[in-house]
């Protein structure tokens, strides 16, 4: 990813989205090609992925790390860049994604919704090989600096910073597993993700957007947890749906678990270890192809 | 079945009261939001590479029992078989790896043992030096799939430095403190013999366990020849260079060397032959399995000697004894690893393990349970009045508090007691090695106390956790043996075997009137950095264990390698996993399984 796009990303002055206007649509695509080895091998490094042959289910996110970039980067975007924070994602993988395989991507920005912590937009992308669609994500992106006042003109409303009494771990969970996150963790996989947003990159740099201390990558801890599951999970064509609730500081300790459902979908949670505060929640779920009417 | 060993056959432990009567429960809890956590609650959570967790343990049937008391009477294979499976997976090495190297020391804050595993090609390389070695057990077998190089170094934990400080006059210390301190970092030496015996029954422990873990993670499949006695006391010596040469095959590097690492045991793995193949279903053996693991879970269960601020529950009393048949094959399953491990025929084994029993119900019991309390007692007034100002002020008298402290590791609470140990002397006429028998008394001591924990599983009532339990500790030994050394004290056996010289390595404590949730942890665990959150001192599998790999040595599960930590807990499917009464698991205690693409593939190749 080239330092001038990032930086022109992020330094540009954006006047936020005005009453009335919304995100224009912009679009951006990558020639079909095969990733690159080594960068798959250190995402599988940095993420928990065994080396089965095939692309995780996070990675081709990654990979349209550039295109996301670009798409920000468009002076048609209106929002600042620094300091937007990931809140939803939801990827559809349609079949499995040999390593070796050559695969074209694109992405697409168009209109926002408003929230009462800021505004929400939606990153859309796609993943190709040859003329079929591979895989697709929804990466919902929240802008807290948006706009100066509420478009309702109310405060937003504050969640308890934890819960009164101790939650409770569902019976029989599936896997229960520890997460070391450690202090650089968020400059290793901005590296690799070339995702610079100066709230992954230390405590001086995140401070500015509010946070106490650096924050780390929403798609490294859904990557991590998929990783963890990949045993588990439902049969292809599948989707993951993700919500982020709360920052992960770093360096930091959370804690997933992972429940079978009733519908042979996944839930899973991230949270502290002693459950009091949930950082995320999320499902994978079997996606049947729709059957095409005769 | 040879004439050295006898089979054992399962001894049942009545539930206290009446029967049907209520069980006492202690009703683990996690503590609430406004609560101060105790080690009567639950842990907040575990953050483990152990293979172990919080486990309650599975209740056996009794063919599961009787499937399980075959491991306490296992033969050394003649022959290995080029069975298919003989290879394992990288799920059923790490298996064998939890029942072994990752849980079979007894002792929590000692991280004295590691492993090299190597592939058949290295397992071959082996042969030949083994079969050089002088007091080997056997001739070594060709055809193993894998092989074990185990190695070990000088026990030493925060105990072990208190004790340098033990035992000195004021101003002499100034000059032997410092001495001692050389001599234990630089010559092996240790300040008192029971200390430096530690080592060997910590090794004698492990080479019982992964005599079993191969039988129990291959389901049967598989057999281990065992080679101890060539790497301890004399033989250790005599067989230097061959050692050096295990050390080298297994890759043991100079700085390790120098840390004090040496090679301690080899195991030699195989296919059993149709004739030595150990029989049971295979749902059984997991089931087995997660039991040893439940067996070795870091718990307490505070008994009638918990402290004054326990809960209520804690208190409660539970009349309960075990029969003399009970006892007769716990004492069978001792002498059967100390005649298997030193190869001397089963009646001279009886004659030489010296066994002092106390039965705390009875009036004498209680007398010498006295006794041995007060004593060991007075020696801790004498360890903390002589410890050198110059080192406990200036270090806020953290020593004379540790000392303090250890009164209570000191304290012998069960139903019988049972000390054990040996005569220099008259293992010496046996034409053993004193060493080589220290290390099979450890085996014994753990084969006996398995024997017990096993049986404290049998038939377990609902929502019982255990009938019978056992600790073997050598605190009460090493604490005699101070006074031993300094203090002019006898022997804890010398009034029980006058005249023998006797020298006491281990102490048994068989409780089998605790009935009792598997909750808490050792109050020792638990981390003022961490803010009470409990610290886990078991080792993962890529702390302890390195398998050779086609890119040289490597660490089992690397996480450098794999960008995970290990988290899963073997026997896992199982399910014995600690609980609240509502059915709430602590988080982080079920694990986490690792990548089915690794652990179902072959260590080495088809």
């Amino acid at each position: 990813m080239s330092t001038a796009l990032l930086l022109k990303a992020f330094l540009t002055r954006r006047p936020g989205l005005a009453p009335g206007s919304t995100i224009p649509r912009m679009e951006a695509a990558a020639p079909s090609a095969p990733p690159d080895p080594e960068t798959l091998a250190r995402y599988r490094r940095l993420c928990g992925f065994p080396d089965d042959g095939h692309l995780p289910a996070t990675f081709p996110q990654m990979l349209a790390g550039e295109l996301h970039i670009r798409l920000l980067a468009d002076p048609r975007f209106p929002l600042p860049v620094a300091g937007i924070v990931h809140f939803e994602n939801s990827i559809l993988q349609r079949e499995a994604l040999p390593a070796d395989a050559e695969y074209g991507l694109n992405a697409h920005i168009e209109g926002h919704r408003d929230d009462p912590r800021g505004v929400l937009f939606d990153i859309v992308t796609g993943m190709t090989r040859g003329d079929r669609v591979v895989w697709e994500a929804r990466t919902t992106v929240l802008s807290r600096s948006a706009r100066r006042g509420r478009p309702d003109g109310t405060a937003a409303a504050r969640k308890p910073k934890s819960e009164e009494t101790r939650p409770g771990l569902p019976a029989s969970p599936l896997r229960t597993a520890m997460f070391h996150l450690p202090a650089d963790l968020g400059r290793r996989y901005s590296a690799l993700a070339g995702d610079y947003n100066p709230i992954h990159l230390s405590g001086l740099t995140a401070r500015p957007f509010g946070f106490k201390r650096a924050i780390i990558h929403g798609m490294w801890t859904l990557a991590r947890a998929v990783g963890e599951m990949v045993d588990d999970l439902p049969p292809l064509p599948r989707r993951v749906d993700v919500r982020f609730e709360r920052p992960v500081f770093l360096p930091s300790r959370v804690h997933l678990a992972v429940t079978r459902t009733a519908s042979a979908a996944l839930a899973f949670t991230l949270t502290s270890p002693d459950l009091r505060t949930r950082h995320f929640s999320g499902a994978v779920v079997h996606e049947p192809a729709p059957v095409a009417p005769p | 079945m040879s004439s050295l060993q006898k089979p054992l056959i399962a001894v049942p432990v009545d539930p206290p009261g009446p029967p049907g009567a209520p069980l006492p429960r202690r009703g683990a809890a996690f503590a609430s939001a406004d609560e101060r956590r105790t080690r009567y609650h639950l842990p907040e959570s575990l953050d483990s590479a152990s293979p172990v967790g919080y486990r309650v343990r599975v209740p056996l049937t009794r063919d599961e029992a009787a499937q399980a008391l075959q491991l306490l009477a296992l033969e050394r294979p003649t022959a290995f078989a080029s069975a298919p499976g003989a290879t394992p997976t990288e799920g059923e090495l790490f298996e064998e790896h939890a029942l072994g190297v990752l849980t079979a020391r007894q002792s929590t804050n000692y991280r004295g043992q590691r492993v090299t595993t190597l592939g058949p090609e290295g397992a071959a390389a082996l042969v030949p030096l083994l079969a050089g070695l002088s007091g080997r057990e056997a001739a070594p077998l060709a055809g193993a799939a894998y092989a074990h190089v185990v190695f070990s170094k000088p026990y030493r934990t925060p105990f072990t430095m208190l004790l340098t400080l033990a035992g000195h006059k004021p101003v002499a210390s100034l000059v032997q403190v410092p001495v001692r301190i050389v001599r234990k970092r630089y010559f092996e030496a240790s300040d008192i013999p029971t200390i430096g015996y530690l080592q060997d029954l910590h090794v004698g422990i492990l080479a019982d366990a992964m005599e079993r873990a191969v039988v129990v993670a291959s389901a049967g499949r598989r057999r281990a020849q065992v080679f101890m006695a060539p790497f301890a006391g004399r033989h250790r010596k005599a067989n230097r260079e061959l050692s050096r040469g295990l050390e080298d095959a297994a890759g043991l590097t100079g700085a390790e060397r120098r840390e004090g690492w040496r090679v301690s045991l080899v195991v030699l793995v195989g296919g059993a032959t149709p004739g030595e193949a150990v029989p049971g279903d295979a749902g059984a053996w997991r089931r087995i399995g997660a039991n040893l693991m439940a067996l070795r879970s870091e718990r307490i269960q505070p008994g009638v000697n918990q402290e004054e601020k326990a809960p209520a529950p804690y208190g409660e009393r539970q009349v309960m004894d075990v029969g003399d048949d009970f006892t007769e094959q716990a004492g069978r399953a001792a002498f059967n690893a100390f005649a298997h491990w030193t190869g001397i025929d089963r009646e001279r084994a009886k004659a030489l393990l010296l066994l002092e029993r106390i039965d705390v119900l009875t009036p004498n019991g209680k007398q010498r349970l006295r006794e041995v309390r007060q004593a060991l007692n007075d020696i801790t007034d004498h360890v903390i009045r002589d410890l050198p100002l110059w080192a406990d002020l200036p270090t806020g008298k953290v020593f004379s508090r540790n000392a303090e402290k250890g009164r209570k590791a000191f304290a012998l609470a069960g139903q019988r007691i049972y000390i054990g140990g040996l005569a220099r002397a008259e293992v010496e006429a046996a034409g053993l090695d004193f060493l080589a028998a220290v290390r099979a008394f450890g085996a014994a001591a753990s084969r006996s106390a398995l024997y017990c924990e096993l049986m404290g599983t049998l038939d377990l009532p609902t929502g019982c956790d255990l009938l019978a339990g056992t600790c073997v500790m050598a605190g009460p030994v090493n604490q005699n043996d101070i006074g031993k050394q300094f203090y002019g004290y006898a022997d804890l056996l010398a009034g029980a075997f006058p005249g023998r010289e006797p020298t006491s390595l281990l102490v048994w404590t068989l409780k089998a009137k605790t009935v009792a949730d598997p909750i808490g942890n050792e109050e020792q665990l638990l981390s003022r950095a961490r803010k009470g959150a409990l610290v886990d001192l078991r080792c993962g599998p890529h702390e302890a264990v390195r398998i050779q790999a086609a890119r040289g040595f490597e660490a089992l599960r690397d996480p450098k390698r794999h960008g995970r930590t290990s988290q899963e807990r073997a026997f896992a499917e199982v399910g014995n996993f600690v609980t609240d009464a509502d059915g709430r698991e602590i988080p982080g205690n079920r694990g986490s399984a690792w990548p089915g693409t690794l652990r179902n593939a072959p260590v080495w190749g088809a």
